[in-house]
């Protein structure tokens, strides 16, 4: 459908021939108020009876306030701030041929570029209403990647932010043409009285010289342009260039640009064939063919399956270098080729940038190559289509509202009374309005509450839930339904939860065995139960019997090992049996049994190994007591106490270090004689847990002075 | 269409110089408009790339009396002698 003028109206103004003669308009995303807040647009279908248009302008609230009668159109007065829900409403009424915002012209589309009529490529594309949409941003910085740009052409001067020479000429200035050409096409300042228009219109240049003088240049030289516009902010790189060889450099580049969010868009080729060119083959390049005027594929232009979108290329309008360059022409002129499509499609990356889908390189290429219009000879020569700028940019229209339901329920139950609850989403954009929610309850529930429950209106992505006590007769696996509808009937929904209701408990536990298994450990057995649900047995223990049970255990199979006991110690236990659902069946019949006696650790003295000491006038003894366990395993941590006789009569005590060892030490003897003895006698040897065994032990030893 | 006297005489005085002989020994034997497919004139080498722009211009032949050479050229001064070695598998044009 060919799109009405949309403009604002004040009542009483005459619009009839402004509106068919003016250009398509439309909603400029991100501007605060770009449609009138009280009206908007209404077309009924041929043939509507009044009664009907006044029957459904009576439901939405709307009353007619004027009419573009040529037209067909009604000028329809809402509620402030309702615009979109009402369009949305509006637009849902089967006799309704369109709704739309009443928006906000503002008369930008065309701009007053001098040479703008020459540019057809530019209205192919639909940029003027793109423009009604976004200008870009001078932020949106363009990598013309190319052999230069004319540096004061009075179109292009004060769009350049960058500049930078990668090849071996004396200048970034552009002494081919080429590369002007191409920087205009993208974005040449536009809307100022001056030359051209751009399609990227604010966004701003980065000249990135990798063409020589004569337009050629090496992949070295394409590459280092690549990663230098990538690292120096460019949100686009522009390249109207190919080659023949493929190149891992040039693909790594490309690559490493497309990873830092560049959206890059590269020639396709003039060789009339399927040839790939490169980097346009490349995956992360949009490769664009060319169209002319008849919006069919330029007899010149590449084309095959790895060519991503068309864009205008033959008798493309353009700036030049304002000096003598190789095209032979100045200022402004005419060339063909898909490098002039491709910066068709390099400014419009610039645009989409600007708005909301501008999130990212994927989202940016998204756009672009799925709004493109599927002229011939797409699916063949290209994939997508000739670019459109206008519903590349276009505010996606709001979307009606869309139902649907949760509900929600325990999937299974022992209790008898439960609570459903549903929620309705509406994920549309419009509102839903005067949404209930409705529940059916099979044969075998109930519910004391009204079936039917009002949510009122449910905005755009918002939800609204409502809530009931359903009561089961009887056990059983049930089906339980909850219908959501707007208040016309327009927009329905349904949902569903299947909710099992099981009551019964298993059988009595039985069969329960306990087991002495150590001084800490008794081990318990039980029959299986029979039940079909069963989901685990409920072990519980006490140390009286037939009261104080205690849940300690809840194992899935029918047996436990009870750990972690007193020794010598009698315990009562019982079990039972639990469902899925939570039934848990009678517990069984009590059992018992008592802990072994905790097992003794016995140590022993195993040697005293005596030893003299002499200092000066002083001699004394030494006693180093070896204490072990009964396999000869040193015990670390005893607490040995003994005396001393003979010579010395002191009492000394110590503890076993890691070696099972301690070493106690006589009183001093002056001028010890030969024949002198020391005796040293083990009394006592403690450490908790332990029992000290004096009949496995050497309790004393002696020595003498030589 | 003929390509004009500045762009013939550039090809044959390049040429002579190749083939070390007098200009005035070099004739012109055949001249036809072309629109090359790119900036190479139709002679792209390998590794190089190339401004994806129609360039309107001539294939000449000249000939130095045993030998015809094929000369391609835009329509302002570049003149470029076309050897098969050097053509694109691709960019033929």
């Amino acid at each position: 459908m060919k799109k009405l003028l949309r403009i604002s109206v004040i009542l009483g103004l005459v619009l009839s021939l402004i509106l068919l003669t003016a250009p398509t308009l439309a909603a400029g995303q991100g501007n605060a108020q770009n449609f009138a807040p009280e009206q908007i647009l209404v077309k009924f279908k041929a043939g509507t009876h009044e009664a009907t248009k006044q029957e459904i302008h009576g439901r939405h609230g709307g009353s007619v306030i004027g009419e573009i009668a040529q037209l067909g159109v009604q000028v329809v007065k809402i509620s402030a701030g309702k615009v979109q829900e009402k369009v949305g409403a509006y637009s849902n009424e089967k006799a309704v041929q369109f709704a739309e915002p009443d928006f906000v012209a503002e008369a930008i589309g065309v701009p007053n570029d001098p040479y703008f009529g020459n540019q057809w490529g530019m209205t192919k594309i639909q940029a003027p209403q793109a423009w009604d949409v976004t200008t870009g941003s001078q932020n949106i910085k363009i990598a013309i990647l190319d052999t230069g740009v004319d540096q004061d052409h009075e179109d292009l001067a004060t769009k350049i932010v960058a500049n930078k020479n990668f090849t071996t000429s004396s200048t970034v200035n552009d002494l081919y043409g080429h590369g002007t050409h191409v920087a205009g096409i993208a974005a040449a300042t536009t809307n100022n009285g001056i030359g051209v228009a751009g399609v990227g219109y604010n966004c701003t240049i980065m000249n990135g010289k990798v063409l020589s003088d004569t337009g050629s240049g090496y992949y070295s030289w394409i590459a280092n342009g690549i990663t230098w516009a990538a690292d120096s902010g460019a949100k686009v790189i522009n390249m109207s260039l190919g080659g023949s060889s493929a190149s891992s450099t040039l693909e790594s580049a490309v690559n490493y640009a497309w990873s830092k969010g560049v959206v890059l868009v590269a020639a396709a080729g003039n060789s009339n064939s399927s040839s790939s060119l490169y980097p346009a083959y490349y995956s992360n390049c949009i490769a664009v063919a060319a169209t002319n005027q008849s919006d069919v594929k330029a007899y010149f232009s590449s084309y095959g399956t790895w060519v991503d979108v068309a864009a205008p290329g033959e008798g493309i309008f353009s700036t030049l270098p304002n000096h003598s360059n190789k095209i032979g022409t100045t200022n402004y002129g005419s060339l063909s080729g898909t490098s002039m499509a491709t910066p068709h499609v390099a400014g419009l990356a610039g645009l989409v940038w600007a708005i909301a889908y501008g999130t990212n390189n994927t989202s940016v290429r998204s756009r672009i190559e799925t709004t493109a219009d599927a002229i011939v000879g797409t699916g063949t020569y290209w994939q997508y289509g000739r670019i459109n700028a206008y519903k590349a940019v276009a505010p996606a229209a709001p979307q009606p509202p869309s139902l649907s339901v949760n509900v929600l329920a325990p999937s299974l139950t022992n209790q008898t009374s439960f609570t459903v609850q549903a929620t309705v989403t509406n994920s549309g954009d419009v509102t839903a309005t005067g949404v209930t929610a409705t529940i059916k309850l099979p044969s075998g529930l109930s519910t004391t509450e009204n079936s039917t429950k009002p949510l009122g209106d449910i905005a755009g992505k918002a939800s609204a839930t409502a809530s009931w006590g359903a009561t089961a007769a009887t056990d059983g696996q049930y089906t339980i339904t909850v219908d959501a509808a707007d208040a016309t009937n327009t927009y329905l929904a349904s949902g569903t939860a299947m909710v099992t209701v099981d009551t019964t408990p298993p059988g009595q536990a039985t069969g329960l065995k306990v087991t002495m298994v150590s001084s800490s450990q008794l081990n318990l057995s039980w029959n299986a139960n029979g039940e079909p649900d069963l989901n685990h047995y409920n072990v519980y223990r006490s140390t009286v019997s037939g009261s104080g049970y205690t849940l300690i255990a809840a194992p899935k199979v029918n047996s436990y090992s009870d750990t972690g006991l007193a020794a010598a110690t009698t315990y009562y236990y019982v079990v039972s049996a639990v469902d899925a659902a939570g039934n848990e069946g009678m517990k069984s019949a009590e059992a018992s049994g008592t802990t072994s006696q905790a097992a003794v650790n016995k140590m022993h003295v195993q040697s005293i190994n005596m030893a003299l000491k002499k200092v000066g006038i002083n001699t004394y003894a030494l006693a180093t007591v070896t204490i072990v366990d009964a396999a000869g395993t040193p015990v670390s941590g005893a607490t040995v106490s003994g005396h001393w006789s003979g010579a010395t009569s002191d009492t000394d005590s110590g503890v076993t270090n890691g070696n099972g060892q301690v070493t106690p030490q006589s009183n001093y003897v002056k001028y010890a004689k030969s024949g002198t003895t020391f005796t040293f006698t083990v009394d006592k040897v403690e450490l908790s847990g332990w029992t000290y065994d004096i009949a496995a032990s050497v309790t004393s030893n002696s020595i003498r002075v030589p | 269409m003929g390509a004009n006297d500045e762009i013939i005489a550039r090809a044959k005085k390049d040429l002579a110089r190749r083939r070390g002989i007098s200009g005035e020994k070099i004739v012109l034997k055949e001249t036809k408009a072309v629109s090359w497919p790119d900036a190479s004139l139709g002679c792209a080498q390998r590794g190089r790339v190339y401004a994806q722009v129609v360039t309107p211009g001539y294939r000449l032949v000249l000939s130095d009396g045993t030998t015809d050479f094929e000369y391609h050229t835009d329509n302002r001064r570049k003149v470029v002698l076309y050897r098969k070695s050097e053509e694109s598998k691709i960019e033929s044009g």
